[in-house]
């Protein structure tokens, strides 16, 4: 017996002796599985270059229009044919006031947003976009509108198909220790501020959305205003660009070719005859601009005052695009238009200051903005566009400015923790913008009118929000958005019975719900 | 008999202590709801995480700028304390950051900052950090 409880006690000194041993061979046994983790995240993360972020939308909308009556284009009459011009002379005929709808649309969006840091001084940044139309409407239907036309400006702004395009890739260069900055490639030019506010999102874009909403290819050189003392966040930034490349000579082989422009024959409905008009030679379209911007420490809250300025060089009439409906009206395949004119040059100026205050000792956000844009149009004597839209700005012999401005307020609705907006802008009957990237159903910002729009945002958690609104058009004269009209614009006023070939609305209705999550 | 209701009352305790287990977890420390209250109040209330904040809603404004007056010092491009900005930590790195509530080593954050501050440079870290929604602008 005795015996045995030595050989027990023994036992026990054994174990307790041997026990931290045990605990230490777990600690490294731990410690040896961590390390083979964390090589394995090393290896994750060195070979991860690029990091993926992004956002998804799903958009409901309903439009209703309301259209005046006017003199609707019915085709061109073959026997009266103009002897100067060579022309046929175009037949009319009055179209009451009516109204049409479209009950429902969807759509829906997803942007892939890359980053890549190179070094300390040089990343990439892409976005890439599919922006689907619910249905298989694949190449709009061309309206008048300027989204109409699928191009290269607005192919991820306007819902197509299910075809991913890039909307954003650029190289930065940020030389370390100097206040300079450089970017080459296809820019942030949409979403600009303020537009940010309705959207719900961070500051989307560069330039102000008032004056510049597009796709966009070009370079970037920027400056730090810190270096000089002003506020760090300030930044200079110049820009050059390009519109339209128009290759070798006239994009052709020779110095003139010919494109068949569609005339639908007034004597013959259903038919068009197809005349050859001669493109004349084409300029390369530039843009060249400047953008800066500083908060005013001074006024407290978070601010931000931008302004830029841009010159648009031999604008040419309508960008390379896809459509449907035209020129041929009686096809009902996609269809591919081009520039056939440089018309002349093209400036604009516009300012933004926004700001957002906290209200009360809850800290509640107030948030206010303002911005004033003008444009100026320098065309080339004598030069319009053969598809019928006429010289810039419906004038080819005389400078004309246009002004618009964008005022809204958005504030938080603390028992929801929603917030409201109300926003409201106004452009003349010369303005114009370079808007065509806009993501709005009628780009509301180039309206030669004025909208207003009101706005719920409820979010539901972080990154996930549903947004309600409403936009009511009040159109003043038609082709809103283009820096082309067939004639002078004041020809082109609503409350007349203007003759045009596309039914022109002078109010819209839209209704819409969004839904958005951010990841 | 006895034994019968003794175990019936356990299992009643046991489905109390799990709804109250369940119903602590959704409301996070606020007083009892009802579940229909709770998921209206849920439904409405914006982010869930909201109920985790204290009373001061932290202040992205306010957070910057205590950021910039009391970090920046030390923690600027050149700092001696090596440079800090939102974009050096991932947003749930700054949340262990604040919970942990320490500086350097064993110091406090508390002593340095007063509560408020705290909350509103805490809410300005996390919604710029490095995994968060980021603005695009042309370079």
């Amino acid at each position: 017996m005795k015996r045995m409880a030595t050989t027990w006690i023994l036992l026990l000194c054994a174990a307790t002796l041997l026990a931290p041993t045990t605990v230490w061979a777990d600690v490294e046994e731990d410690i040896e599985e961590l390390n083979d983790r964390l090589d394995e995240l090393e290896l994750k993360t060195a070979k991860n270059k690029l990091s993926f972020f992004g956002d998804f939308r799903v958009r409901y909308d309903y439009q209703k229009w309301h259209v005046n009556p006017y003199q609707q284009l019915m085709g061109f009459d073959f026997n009266n044919v103009d002897p100067q011009s060579g022309m046929p002379a175009p037949v009319f005929m009055p179209v009451e006031a009516y109204e049409a709808d479209n009950s429902e649309s969807w759509s829906a969006r997803l942007r892939l947003k890359m980053d890549y840091k190179a070094g300390k001084s040089v990343h990439f940044t892409g976005r890439l976009n599919m922006h689907r139309q619910f249905g298989g409407s694949h190449v709009p239907l061309f309206n008048g509108f300027p989204n109409t036309v699928l191009s290269s400006f607005n192919s991820t702004a306007v819902p197509t198909d299910d075809l991913v395009h890039v909307e954003r890739a650029a190289v930065t260069w940020d030389p370390q220790n100097t206040p300079f900055f450089f970017t080459l490639g296809r820019q942030a030019a949409t979403g600009g501020p303020p537009k940010e506010f309705r959207e719900n999102k961070v500051r989307q874009g560069t330039p102000g959305a008032l004056m510049i909403d597009a796709q966009i290819d070009g370079l970037m050189a920027g400056f730090h205003l810190g270096a000089i003392g002003l506020p760090e966040e300030g930044i200079v930034r110049l820009c050059y660009g390009t519109g339209f490349e128009a290759g070798f000579g006239s994009g052709g082989l020779t110095n003139q070719t010919f494109v068949n422009m569609y005339f639908p024959d007034a004597n013959n409905p259903g038919q068009v005859v197809a005349m050859p008009m001669p493109v004349s030679e084409l300029e390369d379209s530039k843009v060249m601009g400047f953008c800066a911007e500083t908060p005013i420490p001074a006024l407290g809250g978070d601010n931000l005052l931008s302004f830029g300025g841009f010159r648009m060089l031999a604008m040419t009439d309508i960008p390379y695009g896809m459509t449907r409906g035209f020129p041929n009206v009686l096809s009902t395949q996609p269809q591919a238009v081009t520039a056939t004119t440089n018309l002349g040059d093209m400036d604009l100026f516009g300012a933004c200051w926004q700001h957002t205050v906290e209200i009360g000792e809850a800290g509640y956000e107030l948030t206010y903005f303002g911005s004033f844009a003008t444009n100026k149009s320098h065309p080339d004597e004598g030069t319009f566009s053969l598809y019928g839209f006429g010289p810039m700005l419906g004038n080819s012999s005389e400078d004309l400015t246009g002004k618009a401005y964008y005022v809204g307020v958005q504030g938080d609705v603390p028992p929801t923790g929603g917030k409201l907006g109300f926003e409201f802008n106004r452009g003349d009957e010369n303005w114009f913008a370079y808007l065509s990237g806009a993501d709005d159903v009628n780009s509301k910002l180039s309206t030669r009118g004025s909208v207003f729009e009101a706005y719920y945002i409820q979010p539901i958690q972080k990154g996930f929000d549903f947004r309600v609104g409403m936009q009511s058009y009040q159109y003043d004269y038609a082709f809103s958005g283009w820096h082309i009209s067939p004639g002078p614009i004041e020809n082109f006023e609503l409350n007349n019975e203007i003759f045009s070939p596309y039914p022109f609305p002078d109010t819209i209705t839209n209704v819409y719900a969004v839904m958005d999550l951010t990841f | 008999m006895f034994g019968r209701t003794l175990s019936l009352l356990g299992l009643c305790l046991v489905v109390l202590i799990a709804f109250a287990a369940i119903g602590q977890r959704d409301v996070r420390g606020q007083e009892p709801v009802d579940v229909s209250t709770a998921i209206i109040a849920a439904a409405f209330a914006g982010d869930s995480e909201d109920a985790d904040k204290p009373q001061i809603k932290g202040s992205d404004k306010k957070g910057k700028y205590w950021f910039k007056k009391s970090c920046k010092s030390c923690h600027g491009k050149d700092g001696d304390g090596g440079e800090v900005t939102p974009i050096s930590k991932t947003i749930k790195q700054w949340e262990r950051y604040f919970k942990k509530g320490k500086h350097t080593g064993d110091e406090k954050l508390e002593p340095t900052f007063d509560a408020e501050q705290i909350i509103h440079i805490k809410t300005f870290l996390i919604n710029h950090a490095a995994d968060s929604d980021q603005p695009e602008t042309c370079g």
